[in-house]
């Protein structure tokens, strides 16, 4: 009783299910022979919408047959509709075959077959179907005496043309990024993986917005197991709308209050791909460049593209260095509080000696500082990321600089404070992936309370407590810490370091045990072979 | 905590390392050193590893007579219903004491040398906390969590040791088994009890994915403890020398105080010391698990939280109200454990392994 007052309190339970008629249209509804009839339906589902259009007109035969065209401007290519489909009907009647006779009946048949140009076509006699479609910009054609509408594509509204990733960069490499448009996105993958063997299916998630979502998955190589966890956790989605890949990562996570992200998303095709021949699966969302891949460990975080297009020796050393960065972002404020407050015999005499010299008159105690100039900086952070990108990064250097400065020339806080908010600051900077570097922040500051209380002890009881959480963590039924925990070792050489492509012979266990291998063997470097002169 | 968890041979052979040296490498330097002086090194290892061998074998044959099935459930099979729960639940006694005993061990070994002003039920409770969340998470992810720390907890102290060397003098070891055997034998019979520890593979049996390797990889566990003893004691003496050794409570902290390596590497044990709690914080959270799941087998609770929750403070308040200063965990260390333990540890499964023989033997011969 006590937990359903909570609920309500705090809005959680609204009732039992989406009630309101929009959002749960009755079943089938079939479209009627009269055109007049589905026209004043049309017409009164679409009353006071202004894009859409219903384009009357009539087919060229004896006796002539009237139609009806309806379609929302913006959302097609006019001047081709214009040439494909009512040109095509309305201009190449009379260069049908003069045993070609089009009557009711067969008006849809002739239409699709003969007539219309448009490169795909669909038929459908539910009523609710071809506003479906339409409303997703096909071009629905109704047809007096017709049973059943002919829907054509023809084109798609404006979008964004395809630029470089915004949020993942790279040196060396391609720049393509997905974009709004999923079929734009589904084109710069099938271009990498250009076999039979991925497959892609459509699903429409939201009552409301209806965004179609694409699956891909390289059938062979992928588990069935994990295709079909996926497709059912998609399709209990039961939302009003879908903003973008982000509310349909929180509705199919395995653990909805996990820290740490388990489901991947990313703006660069390569990395799909990438992703996709190693036996995981691509979502596409529509209407956001973020594309979902399912399942994640750990060890993705550390990963980037580029690791893949510099040379092996070079990208484990910045495989290396990323994971240097991550433990410093975690824990370089709480070492330093556990040091500075519970452990000062370890630092070398020199340096104590200017530590003491610089802290000796400051009001407020280790922690308190650190733990203070941290929210300025999370302050700082947030808003430098609401303003536009030039002047955002300027109030960010020079707040952080000039509120630094004056805070520590005032006394307020000592020099070691900024200096370690800084570094962590610049550290976190270097781990690739945005969500990682989110629940790092987060969690940095119970790390920092832990020291302030136990010292180093805290410290360590904090990473364990973590460690225990990350343990038990699994993202679609792959332990979130493999490769290391448990131990495969055939996988640890794409974790820390980033083994030559020639080495690179096995699929990573837990997705790709299906088809483990995926290179030949033998085409490491090899020395010329002595042969006898 | 029924869970059908599997895990593999080299899983638990890591789990036994960590298991059995976190609490041992601390303390067995100063008890050996006592009555072996310069031999410790021999007292701590050879007739220790005889004990764990034993131990090892017994438990593992009673463990394959009955392959699914833990010594809680087993003990009654052997001995019948009363006498076997009454076992049973001996040895969640058992369990238990070695936790608290444990925890205690913890907490005056913070309390003396890092956290000298942090009252003690504070550090009971961070790390009970901590042992509850990773035993309420399964054998699973206890299992993996060792994985992941295995290489750190190792390499944490080897750096002690390494650094350590630097003050190493072989001559601090020498004379070698001046008064003979029967100081090493004396010397001996502490980390006896202690490498018998491995006898929790009773309980461990069954979750383990193929059973003939778990006696491959037991052995090969305890000869990796034994080799750990053995430089850790060697290394504790020839630096500190056997009277120094004897004389600290914890003998290897204080080595790792005295390296100083030019004038940045210095006083590095607090830093050292952080590196050992991770092998402590897997002992106490397995022998958690283990007292949940003994509990559950034997009384068959089914609400797991309430009984970690229960058990967490009840030996919250043994460790900190029962049990006196750190002179008389010293004392029950060195003069009532060892005993108690070896009866457990050894005694009570040969008992059972023989009883069981017997009546396979009567059965047999019935027919």
């Amino acid at each position: 009783m006590l937990k359903s007052l909570f609920k309500r309190v705090l809005g959680f339970s609204a009732g039992k299910g989406l009630k309101n008629s929009d959002q749960r249209p009755p079943n089938k509804h079939p479209l009627s022979d009269s055109l007049e009839q589905n026209l004043t339906e049309l017409q009164k589902n679409f009353d006071l919408c202004a894009d859409v259009v219903i384009r009357k007109f009539t087919i060229n035969c004896e006796p002539p047959i009237n139609a009806a065209a309806v379609f929302i401007d913006t959302m097609i290519d006019e001047k081709m509709g214009s040439k494909s489909i009512l040109g095509a009907i309305m201009q190449e009647t009379p260069s049908l075959p003069s045993n070609v006779q089009i009557t009711k009946l067969n008006a849809l048949q002739i239409l699709k077959s003969r007539l219309v140009t448009a490169m795909s076509t669909r038929d459908t006699s539910d009523f609710f179907e071809l506003e479906n479609y339409v409303l997703n910009g096909g071009v629905g054609i109704v047809i007096d005496g017709s049973p059943a509408a002919l829907i054509c594509f023809v084109g798609g509204p404006q979008g964004r043309a395809i630029d470089e990733p915004i949020t993942e960069p790279v040196v060396r490499g391609p720049r393509d990024g997905f974009v709004e448009d999923y079929r734009t996105n589904l084109s710069l993958v099938r271009r990498r993986i250009k076999s039979s063997r991925l497959k892609v299916e459509l699903l429409q998630i939201g009552e409301i917005s209806k965004t179609t979502i694409a699956l891909c998955y390289v059938k062979g190589i992928v588990h069935d197991k994990l295709i079909e966890e996926v497709k059912t956790r998609l399709n209990r989605i039961k939302a009003d709308v879908v903003m973008g890949s982000g509310t349909i990562e929180e509705m199919i996570m395995d653990e909805p209050f996990s820290l740490f992200p388990l489901i991947e998303y990313t703006e660069r095709p390569d990395k799909v791909s990438g992703s996709l021949a190693e036996g995981r699966v691509a979502i596409i969302v529509d209407n956001t460049p973020m594309t979902l891949i399912v399942p994640t460990t750990f060890v993705s975080l550390l990963q980037a593209s580029e690791d893949y297009y510099n040379h092996f020796i070079f990208a484990s050393f910045v495989r290396s260095i990323r994971f240097a960065a991550l433990n410093i972002a975690l824990l370089l404020p709480a070492i330093t509080v556990a040091i500075m407050a519970f452990h000062q015999e370890i630092i070398p005499d020199k340096l104590l000696g200017i530590i003491i010299s610089t802290r000796k008159d400051l009001p407020l105690p280790i922690y308190a500082e650190i733990l203070i100039m941290e929210m300025i900086f999370e302050i700082l952070r947030e808003a430098g990321a609401r303003l536009p990108r030039t002047i955002g990064q300027s109030v960010s250097i020079v707040g952080g600089l000039v509120i630094g400065q004056a805070t520590v020339e005032a006394g307020f806080v000592g020099y070691v404070p900024v200096i370690v908010v800084a570094l962590t600051a610049v550290a976190s900077f270097a781990i690739p992936n945005y969500g990682a570097g989110t629940s790092i922040r987060i969690l940095r500051f119970g790390l920092i309370i832990l020291a302030a209380l136990l010292g180093g002890v805290g410290v360590m009881l904090g990473l364990m407590f973590i460690l225990f959480y990350l343990c038990g963590l699994r993202s679609f039924g792959v332990p979130y810490l493999s490769p290391i925990a448990p131990l495969s070792p055939g996988d640890l050489k794409d974790t820390f370091i980033r083994a030559p492509w020639w080495a690179m012979l096995t699929r990573p266990r837990f997705t790709g045990e299906k088809e483990p291998v995926r290179m030949d063997t033998n085409q490491g470097p090899t020395k010329p072979s002595n042969e006898k002169e | 905590m029924e869970q059908k968890v599997k895990i593999s041979g080299t899983q638990v052979a890591m789990l036994l390392f960590i298991f059995v040296t976190s609490t041992l490498v601390i303390y067995v330097p100063a008890i050996t050193a006592k009555d072996a002086k310069e031999s410790a090194w021999l007292a701590g290892s050879v007739l220790p590893f005889a004990f764990g061998y034993l131990t090892l074998r017994v438990v593992f044959k009673l463990g394959s007579y009955f392959p699914q099935l833990t010594i809680f459930q087993y003990c009654h099979l052997i001995i019948g219903q009363f006498l076997g729960k009454g076992l049973a639940i001996s040895y969640i006694i058992f369990l238990l004491v070695m936790h608290v005993l444990v925890l205690r061990e913890f907490s005056d070994f913070l309390n003396m040398t890092t956290l000298p002003l942090t009252p003690r039920i504070w550090i009971l409770t961070s790390i009970l906390v901590l042992a509850t969340y990773g035993a309420y998470q399964g054998l699973e992810v206890i299992v993996r969590a060792v994985q992941f720390i295995f290489g750190i907890y190792v390499g944490g102290f080897a750096t002690a040791i390494l650094l350590g060397l630097s003050n190493f003098e072989i001559g601090r070891l020498l004379p070698f088994m001046e008064e003979g055997f029967m100081p090493i034998i004396r010397g001996s019979i502490v980390p006896s009890s202690w490498y018998g520890e491995i006898c929790i593979l009773a309980i461990l049996f069954p979750f383990v994915n193929k059973h003939k390797e778990i006696k491959r990889k037991g052995v090969m566990a305890l000869v990796a403890i034994t080799l750990f003893v053995i430089i850790d004691v060697a290394v504790t003496i020839g630096v500190l020398g056997s009277n120094l050794t004897s004389s600290f409570a914890v003998p290897l902290w204080s080595m790792a105080r005295s390296i100083e390596l030019g004038e940045v590497i210095q006083r590095l044990e607090s830093f050292l010391l952080v590196f050992w709690i991770t092998g402590v914080v897997i002992k106490t959270t397995l022998l958690t698990y283990l007292i949940g799941l003994g509990l559950s087998q034997v009384f068959g609770f089914k609400n797991i939280k309430v009984v970690l929750g229960s058990m967490a403070v009840f030996e919250l308040f043994i460790t900190n109200v029962l049990l006196g200063n750190a002179s008389q965990m010293h004392v029950i260390l060195t003069h009532f454990w060892p005993p108690f333990g070896m009866v457990f540890e050894l005694v009570i499964p040969a008992f059972l392994l023989g009883i069981f023989k017997l009546r396979k033997k009567r059965r047999t011969n019935h027919y």
